[in-house]
């Protein structure tokens, strides 16, 4: 057995969408992680960034599509305290306001 | 079955084999207590060939084996865009190590796969410690090793680090694999269609290419666009280089986001099935008392009334401790120190003694509860919280909440305080932080402010120089923000669970950081201190008072005297105030010095040039160079700064 990638309906992935970097358009109704209150529920739709950045936050797990929670915001702009699979990640503000996400039930 | 350091070593004494086992794994994961669990005391903390990584080894011996442990860093990724990360990668590819553990925390098993399933990569064999079970089964995950085991084709033992459980076992499957009596073979990572078709193109192109990576490692990287491999494979094969930047493209197109996240994502939704698979989680979900402090740890107000007391008594502790057991050991060493003194004898005693005694003095009484101290607090988990509720402050001289840490540390003792900028991501970032750090008023200088200015002009003026080196960290801080190249990075830090520190991974962790600081102090201070006492029995005193005295007398206003204090502080900065009562036989410093000239020496002296020891940490951290930049600059400003006082004073007081 191989560990071979299932999409989120347990398909395999099949190629062929053409996208371009339209992220705004593509999800109009996503709005930057520090937009939410704490204790809200969102799934991220795109970060954007410097490849140092992404790269980090996609290895700490938050990659499209992933569910994450707002446990906290620092006070005087500071912070953001996420939960992401199953750990908290601490995340400044310049950064967290790169993180789209779409807020659950919108 | 329990087992431990001591059931561990106890193996016959006939070494059949050297044997090299690697820790591997997330940052928080126990690992640390897992390798002084194997190591026990015999370890060695040093740093990786020219780099400012931390390299823990140790060795244990089992069953007649004779095993050396490497703990790599602990890092999330092999994406290397930090130094750990290349270091851990570069180590287990090209070092080869006879097995890999990794170190996975059941509590956040999802996570730590993303990790794991980066190493098969590597086609390394692996062993999967699957540490802190316990406290994942508090918290209602309960994970089947054997089908963990079973889905990615590595073994796993579960374990406890901190009480030594499963390590035993861990050995043994260490070894096995190791020896090759099992066969376990990683299983292949399969990722999506239009990755997979790229990939083995590639792999076609690298195939005739000696390469230190595995051709599908280095193809999966060269689509992350890693730079080591790029730079690698474009000396041999420019080609492929192309072709993987072109495939890139292609693949951006198609998932509408850049190649290198696709590829994460796909090797979490990986990591995701694998661990729902393995994992069953208990749906209750009550408020734990650790929540609860976790919840007042970064509390908007709460959080900080509780880092100023954290901190306080941090400081009081380390300060009273420290203050009265130095006393003590000078007094101590002056009861041994003989009557008869010939010129050799006194250069022995003031010099190499005295240097040894400055070196125990400093060691003792204010590293050794600094680290203890810092050891515990890093253990616990709380100070990735302070970084978290300070970030905002610190990002107003150009670094994030992290820096904190060093910050705090400095008014210790700068010396671990430079070897905690390690933390920081960046070259950049540390460089700044250090810098910022020779700034703060170590406890040698909180001494000296306070026996100058507080005893003898007032508590306003020793509050007024810290304010005074408070705005010099931020204005200085923010100018090398603006003025050194390279890159910052913001914050983006894990906030590990809380959690009671362990004895035994606090004291080994002390102990290993302490021996590394004597061996690179004592020698400093021993020869200093000879030095300055063969200066003072040549009678050189008197001409350096003199040659310095545009400076100290012309300049600062101050006795001429003042040269030789200065000179002698660079050792020890607290000498600036004990050396006028053995020259002058007086402890009565308002007989030499006037009220302004006190708080201008104070001044001086708080930030005229990093001690001995910083100069030493300094240098092991950033080289030569840029510590004789900082050293220079110091010691200009300070001088400036100080003349400029010196006249304005004569208004003021």
């Amino acid at each position: 057995m191989r560990l071979a990638l299932p999409n989120r309906h347990g398909r395999m992935k099949s190629g062929g969408k053409k996208h371009r970097f339209q992220h705004r358009h593509r999800y109009g109704n996503a709005v930057p992680i520090t937009e939410l209150k704490p204790g809200q529920e969102a799934t991220i739709a795109f970060v954007q960034g410097s490849r140092k950045v992404t790269q980090r936050l996609a290895d700490l797990g938050l990659t499209p599509e992933t569910c994450v929670f707002v446990l906290k915001s620092a006070p005087l702009n500071g912070p953001v305290e996420v939960a992401v699979r199953g750990s908290k990640l601490a995340i400044g503000r310049e950064i967290a306001e790169n993180i789209f996400v779409q807020a659950k039930g919108t | 079955m329990a087992s431990c350091h001591s059931k561990a070593s106890s193996g016959r004494k006939i070494l059949k084999a050297d044997l090299t086992v690697a820790l591997a794994g997330n940052a928080n994961v126990g690992k640390s207590a897992i390798f002084n669990c194997l190591t026990g005391s015999h370890q060695h903390v040093g740093n990786w060939p020219g780099k400012t990584v931390e390299r823990a080894e140790g060795s244990l011996q089992f069953k007649g084996y004779k095993i050396d442990v490497i703990d790599l860093p602990g890092i999330y990724s092999f994406s290397t865009f930090s130094l750990e990360e290349l270091v851990s990668r570069e180590y287990i590819a090209l070092e080869k190590p006879d097995v890999v553990v990794n170190v996975v925390d059941a509590c956040v098993l999802e996570r730590n796969l993303f990790f794991t399933l980066q190493l098969m990569e590597l086609q390394v064999p692996i062993v999967i410690a699957l540490n802190q079970v316990d406290l994942a089964r508090a918290k209602g995950i309960k994970i089947d090793e054997k089908k963990l085991s079973d889905s990615l084709g590595v073994p796993v033992v579960p374990t406890v680090g901190i009480k030594g459980t499963g390590v035993y076992e861990l050995v043994e499957h260490a070894i096995k694999i190791a020896k090759e009596e099992v066969d376990a073979k990683p299983k292949r990572i399969e990722y999506g269609r239009e990755i997979e078709e790229r990939v083995k193109k590639l792999e076609v192109l690298l195939a005739d290419v000696e390469l230190s990576y595995l051709s599908r490692f280095a193809a999966l990287k060269l689509l992350e666009a890693d730079e080591e491999i790029k730079k690698e494979v474009q000396k041999i094969n420019s080609k492929a280089v192309a072709v993987a930047d072109e495939y890139a493209r292609e693949i951006e197109q198609i998932h509408g986001e850049s190649c290198p996240v696709v590829i994460s994502s796909e090797r979490y939704a990986i990591a995701n099935r694998v661990a729902n698979e393995v994992q069953e989680t208990a749906v209750e979900k009550r408020v734990s008392f650790v929540d609860r402090i976790d919840e007042l740890a970064t509390h908007k107000v709460l959080g900080y009334l509780l880092m100023i007391a954290v901190m306080f008594s941090v400081f009081f502790a380390i300060f009273s401790f420290g203050d009265s057991l130095s006393g003590v050991i000078s007094d101590f060493f002056d009861l041994l120190r003989p009557q008869a003194q010939d010129v050799a004898q006194r250069i022995l005693w003031e010099g190499m003694v005295g240097g040894f005694v400055a070196a125990v003095t400093l060691v003792l009484p204010y590293v050794l509860p600094f680290y203890l101290l810092l050891t515990i607090l890093e253990d616990s988990g709380y100070l990735p919280r302070v970084a978290f509720l300070l970030d905002n402050l610190m990002h107003k001289i150009g670094l994030h909440g992290k820096a904190i840490i060093p910050v705090i540390l400095g008014y210790g003792c700068n010396v671990p305080a430079c070897y905690s900028c390690r933390i920081m991501e960046t070259h950049r970032d540390r460089l700044i932080a250090a810098f910022v750090v020779t700034f703060v008023p170590c406890t040698a200088r909180i001494i000296v402010i306070l026996g100058l200015v507080a005893s003898f002009v007032n508590v306003q003026w020793a509050f007024a120089l810290f304010l005074i080196d408070l705005v010099i960290i931020f204005v200085l801080g923010r100018i090398a923000f603006k003025a050194l190249p390279g890159e910052s990075m913001g914050m983006i830090m894990e906030l590990p669970s809380l959690r009671l520190p362990s004895k035994r991974v606090v004291l080994t962790q002390t102990w290993a950081r302490i021996k590394s600081i004597v061996y690179m102090v004592f020698p400093i201070y021993i020869v200093g201190g000879t030095v300055l006492a063969v200066v003072h029995m040549a009678g050189l005193l008197q001409p350096i008072e003199a040659l310095l005295t545009p400076i100290t007398v012309v300049w600062l206003g101050l006795p001429s005297v003042v040269g030789v204090l200065l000179l002698f502080g660079v050792v020890r900065k607290e000498l600036v105030v004990v050396m006028p009562a053995i020259l002058f036989g007086t402890t009565n410093l308002a007989a030499i010095f006037s009220p302004s000239q006190m708080v201008v020496l104070a001044f001086v002296t708080m930030i005229y040039v990093p001690c001995a020891a910083t100069f030493a940490m300094l240098k092991r951290e950033f080289g030569w160079r840029t510590t004789t930049y900082i050293t220079v600059f110091e010691i200009v400003f300070a001088l400036i700064l100080g003349g400029i006082f010196s006249r304005t004073l004569q208004f003021i007081m």
